[in-house]
């Protein structure tokens, strides 16, 4: 079970209108990559913060913690932004390498923030949008843009296979360990090697049977959701 | 309705798992198919269901050979259905409720009448607060009454049933015999199982299949007297029959039939 997935369901705003809520993502997300102002971004930042975390009542820890993941990489860009190589004294803070400079100047400095500000404001509108919308209504967003069948297919089969995937994942890896297969560093090797191995198999054996379930179920080739 | 007539089934690899296997599910309202792990059960199932070509033989709807064309097939699998042995793949979308309306809306059908449909039938499996569940949060017993459910809104003339009691403790197989002696009085049922008790009580018609044949046939109270069959395919006999045969009782059809008389 993943927990962004099981966050889309349960959250307060799981059933609210899809559309209003991509609409507003969508206003936020343009605003930022449009106008290059640090404030407005903080404000959409702090305001999307408030959505996922008040209005749709997402424990603020999870929240940080699943932003945690993302912001690692945002800093580690951020730091290589940052921090510039030049002959001459351009910079605010400096160390000396031989005869060059390496630090941070002003141009950077300011650079970086609005940067910065810019992601933390799409990746917490991103992330509002799919952690308080249940894939099936995402769907219905995708379908009123008219995206094309076999586009709106995939993204069904692959959030389908992303659960069957953890799943088996999961249960061979429980039992390699149950069977002391992780012990040392040799035997994790074979083990992890194995359970690669019957993964694939075991998706591929699944992927016959799912056929078989959507055959039964008499698809024609069109995910129908419903409006 | 359906018989089937002479088949053979042999998988890619040369496992032969279906012989001449003559079946007519005209010989009772609930058709029970036993037999021990391996033994076909599933394999005879995905044959009538056409998802498998038998090899040789054919498999006969109302009189006609089964057509295994694509049209002909649609039409076919509006009328024969089934639930499989394991629920986790018979649920397809996230949602129980989009689940349950996806046969519905390949079909065609319009909204209001799906949303109408839904609620019958989750009366009818008693999975009525489950609705707006995500599948993938529902435990075992629920996912089963929920694939039974996904395979009911179609209103199919024959359901079939791979193991419907596998997995489900007493409460749950009791609830499970309760929806299946509903739904015989609506449409044919064959049901396959290695739980001896829950066919014996659930079926008035019974094959026997060991090794991919069809050792021996009848109902119930026949079959469950035949020792040597029974042995043959690996069975074990309905505790009903056990204390008939041990403790000299009439034999009795249910639990609550011997209940009734002895107290
Ligand atoms: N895809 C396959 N390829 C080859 N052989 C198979 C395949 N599926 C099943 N078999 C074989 O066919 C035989 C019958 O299998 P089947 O699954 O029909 O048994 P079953 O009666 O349903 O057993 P269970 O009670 O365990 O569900 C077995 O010997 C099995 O190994
Ligand atoms: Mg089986």
């Amino acid at each position: 079970m993943l927990i962004i997935d099981k966050y889309a369901y349960t959250n307060k705003l799981a059933d609210s209108n899809p559309f209003n809520k991509f609409i507003i993502v969508v206003i936020s997300l343009g605003i930022t990559t449009i106008i290059n102002n640090i404030y407005i971004n903080l404000m959409i930042f702090a305001f999307m913060i408030f959505l996922t975390t008040i209005a749709a009542g997402i424990p603020f820890d999870k929240y940080i913690k699943i932003l945690s993941i993302p912001m690692s990489f945002l800093i580690i860009s951020i730091i290589t932004i940052l921090i510039s190589i030049s002959k001459t004294d351009i910079f605010l803070w400096e160390i000396n390498v031989f005869d060059y400079f390496v630090g941070i100047t002003r141009v950077s400095v300011d650079e970086s923030i609005l940067l910065l500000t810019r992601v933390l404001a799409s990746i917490t509108s991103t992330f509002f949008l799919g952690l308080t919308t249940p894939l099936n209504n995402l769907i219905r967003v995708f379908k009123r843009l008219h995206l094309p069948n076999s586009i709106i297919e995939l993204i069904v089969l692959i959030y389908r296979f992303i659960f069957i995937f953890l799943g088996e994942a999961r249960d061979i890896y429980l039992t390699q360990e149950m069977k002391f297969g992780y012990t040392d560093f040799k035997n994790s090797l074979k083990s992890t090697a194995l359970l690669v191995r019957s993964l694939f198999l075991k998706i591929l054996l699944d992927y016959k049977d799912m056929v078989i379930v959507l055959e039964c179920k008499l698809y024609d080739g069109e995910f129908r959701i419903g409006d | 309705m359906i018989k089937v007539e002479s088949l053979e089934f042999k998988y890619e690899d040369g496992t032969i798992a279906l012989k001449n296997i003559n079946i007519d599910l005209d010989k009772g309202r609930v058709v029970g198919v036993i037999g021990a792990n391996g033994s076909g059960k599933s394999t005879l199932f995905l044959n009538i269901l056409a998802i498998l070509k038998p090899s040789k033989g054919v498999i006969k709807y109302n009189g006609e050979p089964i057509k295994y064309d694509k049209k002909s097939l649609r039409e076919y699998r509006k009328e024969v259905t089934m639930v499989f042995q394991d629920p986790d793949k018979q649920l397809f979308y996230s949602k129980v409720y989009d689940d349950m309306a996806f046969v519905l809306r390949n079909l065609h059908f319009s909204e209001e009448e799906i949303e109408k449909r839904i609620h019958v039938i989750l009366e009818k499996v008693k999975a009525t607060d489950l609705e707006q569940k995500p599948t993938h949060f529902l435990s075992y017993g629920q996912k089963k009454r929920i694939s039974i459910g996904g395979a009911l809104i179609m209103d199919s003339k024959v359901l079939l049933l791979d193991e419907p009691t596998s997995g489900l403790d007493p409460k749950m197989s009791k609830e499970v015999k309760h929806i299946i002696k509903e739904l015989s009085y609506e449409k044919k049922l064959v049901v396959s199982s290695h739980d001896m008790d829950f066919i014996y009580e659930c079926c008035d018609y019974i094959y026997v299949i060991s090794n991919g044949r069809v050792l021996g046939e009848g109902k119930p109270e026949e079959v469950f007297l035949k020792a040597n069959i029974l042995k043959e395919a690996g069975l074990d006999k309905p505790w009903l029959v056990k204390i008939h045969e041990n403790l000299k009782l009439p034999l009795y059809r249910n639990e609550e039939d011997l209940l009734k008389i002895r107290y």
